[in-house]
């Protein structure tokens, strides 16, 4: 592999190069930004005209602060983007071989993003929980961690004073270190055993993120993703789908057993609410509460027509649709600019994948396509996910669409990925 | 057995041992398998990879199928869906528009709050149930039967029919227009609520009826400044004048109160604040305004016959001359703000009148043919045309069926309305006349063309082409030096002066002046653009008639801002009617600074356009001497035009007018009054004077209110006259009587052009 690379550039690299990056990627992600700093600032805009302080300088609506705080997130998401696609790792490789070999390591992502959520559970037992499940999102853990409806989903840096998704971060390291070792250990996967570690190897970061943050629907995806990269890997066919098809039955299997388990009893009395939102996808008209998130969403989608009310005239934003800026951004985008707009926003969405597929199918370093394969499965599984959450097509679960949902997170994170795919790119145009 | 416990522990050891070597692998402390490269799996790979891709794409085709049918089928349910969640818990808390001042604080526009009723049957009908008894609504009903008169027994099925509503407006007309109620008409019934409720109270309490503020706009002035201010229509949008051109200022954001119900399934409200809009200070004096209205109602109604009214139009701007802020507008006839509908054609019209616009309409609605219809109205009978038949010689009845007598009364009221609403001194164009000398004179000095020596010989007529352009003076007003010509306001030699100047440099010049937008802060400015001369159609003869005001249109506000650039030293102000924007807490948001557009001539032009207009009034022979106030000296120009219509120029339809400056120097104050057709038997000699009437008039009383001091000795005449008005000067210097000229000689030295443009044959 080192050969390899060096072989490929023959003129002296220096740390940062932009030759060769693939320029649609990067509008494709300006336009889906704009469309999240638009809809993001008209989902909030109605909200209140209270102030707050914006770094202890100015009064501004809070609205205003969040879309603020997100064109922020989104620049410094480009930056990143930038800086990791035009970063030579063949200058580090040959200057510094030590730091090359320890980036080239999977255990440092593995320890940090199990790390993370081991924290979490650990300062739940150390620092005590404020109790009860408040809407309004509170410090616990002894200042580490936030609680928002009754998760914790963010990490708390005191000094600092930023929040951050830890399972947003663990899909970015995750996707590296699982890249990293199916290049050292692809051959493995041909054995039923080899595949079978495997996916414990990646379960275990997934059902932390189930444990420790209580979010089913990141756990999810993180399995998702690492399992797509091992499909892709498996030199085995056979086995691939034997398995796929044993982990569909279970999961049908587990579905069915809920249902059948619930179905029947008082709304309320259902636990856990992951089996109450299945109940309400099959049977909406009988569990009117938990389908009603659902509901709200169709009603925007479908109202707002082929050509939308207009950007700012959603009626559903005000008070009925939950997280218009976030999870249900779609239906506000759908009611606010018709299926036209729905229309669009999934054709960008086609369109970036579509390019980084491309480096997938030309990349020839195993590794490096691994981590395309990752970064792909993770966009269009959330994609995916997202948008059949508002359509009904799936349960409900909160999964924020990529790049236009509002949240830190899972802006720069996004951007740090579509950095990596954009400078794998770079490698193969310039053979 | 012993041998299936060693295979089974032999098969864990090695899957250990496997799995221990994978590890290893993976952490990268067993070299690379390097399955990629060496077992050239890619190709496998890539296919993979396109399976998975051509399955998203599938996917995602779905969910686009899914997102057509949701719009396609659901889209009109799901909207439905949205209102009906929205109806019963949505409500608009009203911004209050913002107010209208003039310079001093005297509110012309402002709002009063109402009350809309709403009536809150879910609260009735929960009151009934948890106190067991169905007497609450009965209560409310007879309230609402005894104090606002509706029907009892409509508004308990109401309640009976719709126990989940709990927001239903009420208070309505015939046609279901919701409209709202003063405090003092709900009074009674608030107070009936209140006492029902207190302790000890006999009566049934009355539960479920509640005011929803509003605002309305009132001006308390009524038609004071109509034209400049406009009205609010019903749909709270500004209509006409400065209601509608700062529209997007004075409207304010209506706040809402959102109701939704939570999980709980409890009503939880949240609320949006109203923001008011912001209020302006005019420019405009209300005192001031008030003189010139009165002032044009009197000329007005002693003009006034049985046959018509007094005039057309009558307008008067007045404004500021070294800032161009307007201080005064007015646009006769007026209109009641306050119920600016009520504008019937009786009331502007004479019965003359009517019958001939109603003439005019039905020939251009096709009733009747040609132009000898003329409409009768008799008693008790169907109105009906007659009509010349040419062939027979006799009279044609032709009765109008109900529908075209309703179209021609819509059309009349229509007239009638626009005609009213709009305001004449920035919406009407007519041929400036006389008044246009002062803009030739001035590019002729300006540009050198003409010097203050060059004179004409007036004989009384002067042949351009195949027209005959005569002098006001049959025989001629002898003429003189340029000064002299416009003091007499000489046609011919204007024609001569015209040509002198010629077409490029009069383009070049006029173009500053006429056929452009001043740029006024009121809706419905007209810039007559295309009834004005061009490079391609400016022949002698229309240079000629251009000359001395004729041939082409302008409007009230570009003749005044250009007139006020002419004494000023050549600053052409943008006119401005408002001075600042304020917020609801009186913050100045924006001031409207004055802005000079472009400079239109020199200084020293300046200096002898003031000198001339001052001779206007001041000279035995000048056509102005009529409007000179008592105690002040001011300069002007006059003004008559003849009004062209089908046909060429309409024989006794003037528009006359007056153009000044006060004090003459060091002017402060520019005034322009038009008279559209005013209403006097011989309209060609004696008309002018009612502008110079008129303008005399509104400085008597204007000068001393803006306290610009007198400088003239005063006869004993003109005291009296100023104490009767109730106007007391401290420096009277008694001048001795002069002798008066005749009352004959002064009109028809002040006579002005008649017939400016005829043809010979």
């Amino acid at each position: 592999m080192r050969e390899k690379r060096s072989v490929k550039t023959e003129s002296k690299a220096g740390l940062f190069s932009f030759k060769g990056i693939d320029i649609s990627i990067i509008f494709v992600c300006i336009f889906l930004s704009i469309f999240c700093l638009i809809f993001v600032y008209s989902a909030l805009a109605f909200e209140s005209s209270d102030t707050k302080a914006f770094l202890n300088i100015i009064n501004i609506k809070s609205s205003d602060r969040t879309l603020l705080k997100t064109a922020v997130y989104i620049m410094i998401g480009i930056l990143w983007m930038l800086i990791l696609a035009c970063f030579n790792m063949k200058f580090v490789e040959e200057r510094f071989p030590l730091i090359f070999r320890l980036v080239r390591n999977p255990i440092p992502y593995y320890a940090l993003s199990c790390g993370m959520f081991l924290f979490i559970e650990i300062m739940k037992k150390v620092g005590g929980d404020a109790g009860g499940e408040t809407e309004k999102a509170a410090l616990v853990g002894g200042g580490f961690l936030l609680k928002a409806n009754g998760a914790y989903r963010w990490i708390h840096i005191p000094g600092l004073n930023i929040n951050f998704q830890p399972s947003e971060v663990a899909k970015f390291l995750l996707i590296i270190a699982f890249s990293i070792i199916i290049y050292n250990a692809g051959m493995s996967l041909q054995h039923k055993r080899g595949m079978l570690l495997y996916m414990a190897v990646a379960g275990i970061p997934a059902f932390l993120v189930l444990e420790c943050s209580s979010d089913l629907s990141s756990a999810i995806v993180v399995f998702g993703i690492l399992y797509f990269m091992m499909i892709v890997a498996a030199p085995n066919i056979k086995n691939t789908v034997l398995i796929t098809a044993i982990l569909i039955l279970l999961g049908v299997l587990a579905f069915s057993s809920l249902i059948v388990m619930n179905h029947g009893k008082e709304e309320a009395d259902i636990h856990p609410y992951q089996a109450k939102r299945l109940l309400a996808w099959i049977y909406p008209d009988e569990y009117p509460a938990s389908s009603d998130q659902t509901n709200q969403a169709m009603y925007a989608i479908g109202s707002g027509g082929y050509f939308g009310e207009g950007i700012g005239n959603s009626m559903q934003k005000i008070k009925k649709l939950p997280e218009a800026q976030n999870d249900m951004i779609f239906a506000l985008i759908c009611e606010e600019m018709g299926l036209i707009g729905g229309v669009s926003v999934i054709l960008l969405y086609l369109v970036l994948l579509y390019r980084m597929y491309a480096i997938a199918m030309t990349v020839d370093n195993l590794m490096d396509r691994m981590i395309v394969v990752g970064v792909i499965s993770h966009v269009a599984l959330q994609v995916i996910i997202n948008i059949c959450v508002v359509t009904r097509l799936f349960p409900n679960t909160g999964i924020p669409l990529p790049l236009i949902s509002s949240g830190g997170s899972s802006i720069i994170f996004m951007y740090f990925e579509l950095g990596l795919v954009l400078n794998i790119g770079r490698s193969i145009k310039r053979k | 057995m012993e041998a299936i416990l060693k295979k089974v522990l032999k098969n864990i050891l090695e899957t250990l041992l496997y799995f221990k070597e994978s590890i290893l692998r993976m952490i990268g402390l067993r070299p690379s398998d390097k399955y990629g490269e060496k077992d050239n799996k890619s190709s496998q790979q890539v296919t993979l990879i396109r399976v998975l891709f051509y399955l998203l794409i599938v996917s995602f085709v779905v969910i686009i199928l899914r997102l057509s049918y949701i719009v396609s089928f659901k889209g009109e349910e799901y909207k439905r869906m949205v209102y009906s969640q929205r109806q019963a818990s949505d409500i608009v808390i009203p911004c209050e528009r913002g107010s209208i001042y003039d310079a001093k604080g005297t509110v012309l526009a402002s709002n009063i709050k109402e009350y809309i009723v709403i009536l809150d049957a879910k609260q009735v009908n929960d009151y009934c149930r948890q106190m067991g008894k169905s007497a609450y609504i009965e209560a409310t009903a007879d309230a609402l039967n005894k104090y606002l008169g509706y029907n009892k027994q409509e508004i308990i099925d109401f309640i009976n029919d719709n126990p989940k509503d709990a927001y239903e407006r009420i208070s309505k007309e015939e046609n279901g227009k919701v409209i709202s109620l003063t405090s003092e008409e709900l009074k009674p019934l608030m107070t009936a609520i209140e006492e029902s409720k207190m302790k000890g109270s006999k009566e049934t309490a009355i539960y479920g009826i509640q005011f929803e503020d509003s605002y309305s706009r009132i001006y308390p002035n009524n038609t004071l400044a109509c034209d400049l201010i406009g009205y609010v229509n019903d749909g709270d949008e500004g209509m006409y004048g400065l209601e509608q051109y700062y529209e997007d200022d004075l409207k304010g954001v209506n706040g809402r109160s959102f109701g939704y119900i939570n999980d709980y399934t409890n009503l939880e409200r949240q609320i949006v604040p109203a923001q008011n809009g912001n209020s302006l200070i005019l420019n405009v004096d209300a005192s001031i305004q008030r003189i010139v209205e009165r002032k044009i109602n009197e000329i007005n109604e002693s003009m006034d016959t049985e046959d018509r009214a007094g005039s057309y139009n009558t307008g008067v701007i007045i404004m500021e001359s070294e800032t161009g802020n307007v201080l005064a507008m007015a646009g006769y006839p007026f209109y009641d703000l306050n119920d600016p509908k009520a504008v019937s054609a009786d009331k502007y019209y004479s019965q003359k009148q009517i019958k001939e616009l109603l003439s005019k309409f039905a020939i251009s609605e096709g009733y009747v043919d040609g132009v000898s219809g003329n409409i009768f109205f008799e008693e008790d009978k169907e109105p009906y045309f007659k009509i010349l038949n040419l062939e027979t010689g006799m009279d044609e009845v032709v009765v109008l069926t109900e529908e075209q007598k309703d179209t021609l009364d819509n059309d009349l009221s229509g007239y009638v309305r626009d005609g009213v609403w709009k305001n004449f001194c920035i919406s009407d164009t007519y041929e400036p006349g006389s008044v246009a000398k002062t803009i030739t004179t001035a590019v002729g000095l300006d540009s050198g063309k003409l010097v203050p020596s060059d004179s004409y010989y007036c004989t009384g007529v002067i042949q351009v082409l195949d027209r005959n352009i005569h002098c006001s003076h049959k025989w001629g007003c002898l003429g003189g030096d340029l000064r002299m010509c416009l003091v007499k306001s000489c046609n011919p030699a204007y024609t001569v002066f015209g040509k002198k100047i010629g077409k490029e440099t009069f383009l070049e010049y006029t173009k500053d002046f006429y056929g452009i937008k001043t740029g006024i802060d009121l809706t419905g400015e007209v810039s007559a653009h295309n009834l004005v001369f061009t490079e391609a159609t400016l022949n002698t003869t229309e240079l000629a008639t251009a000359s001395f005001g004729q041939g082409f249109n302008a409007t009230m506000i570009q003749m005044i801002c250009g007139f006020n650039s002419l004494i000023n030293g050549g600053n052409y102000y943008e006119p401005h009617v408002v001075n600042r924007i304020v917020d609801a807490n009186g913050c100045v948001i924006k001031n409207i600074e004055p802005k000079i557009l472009k400079q239109t001539v020199s200084e020293s032009t300046s200096e002898k356009m003031k000198d001339y207009c001052i001779g206007v009034v001041e000279e035995s022979e000048g056509t102005g001497k009529k409007s000179r106030p008592a105690g002040y000296r001011i300069g002007g120009k006059t003004g008559t035009a003849q009004i062209s219509g089908v046909g060429g120029y309409q024989a006794g339809q003037y528009v006359v007018s007056f153009m000044s400056f006060a004090p003459a120097i060091d002017p402060k104050i520019v005034m322009y009054v038009v008279i559209d057709r005013p209403n006097i038997p011989d309209q060609s000699s004696g008309a002018v004077n009612q502008a110079c009437i008129l303008t005399r008039e509104i400085y008597t009383e204007v000068l001393p209110y803006l306290n610009i001091p007198m400088t003239e000795a005063l006869t004993e005449k003109e005291i009296e006259e100023l104490n009767e008005k109730g106007i007391y000067t401290s420096n009277i210097v008694i001048k001795e009587e002069t002798e008066e000229e005749s009352e004959t000689d002064t009109d028809e030295m002040t006579g002005e052009a008649i017939e400016p443009v005829e043809t010979d044959n």
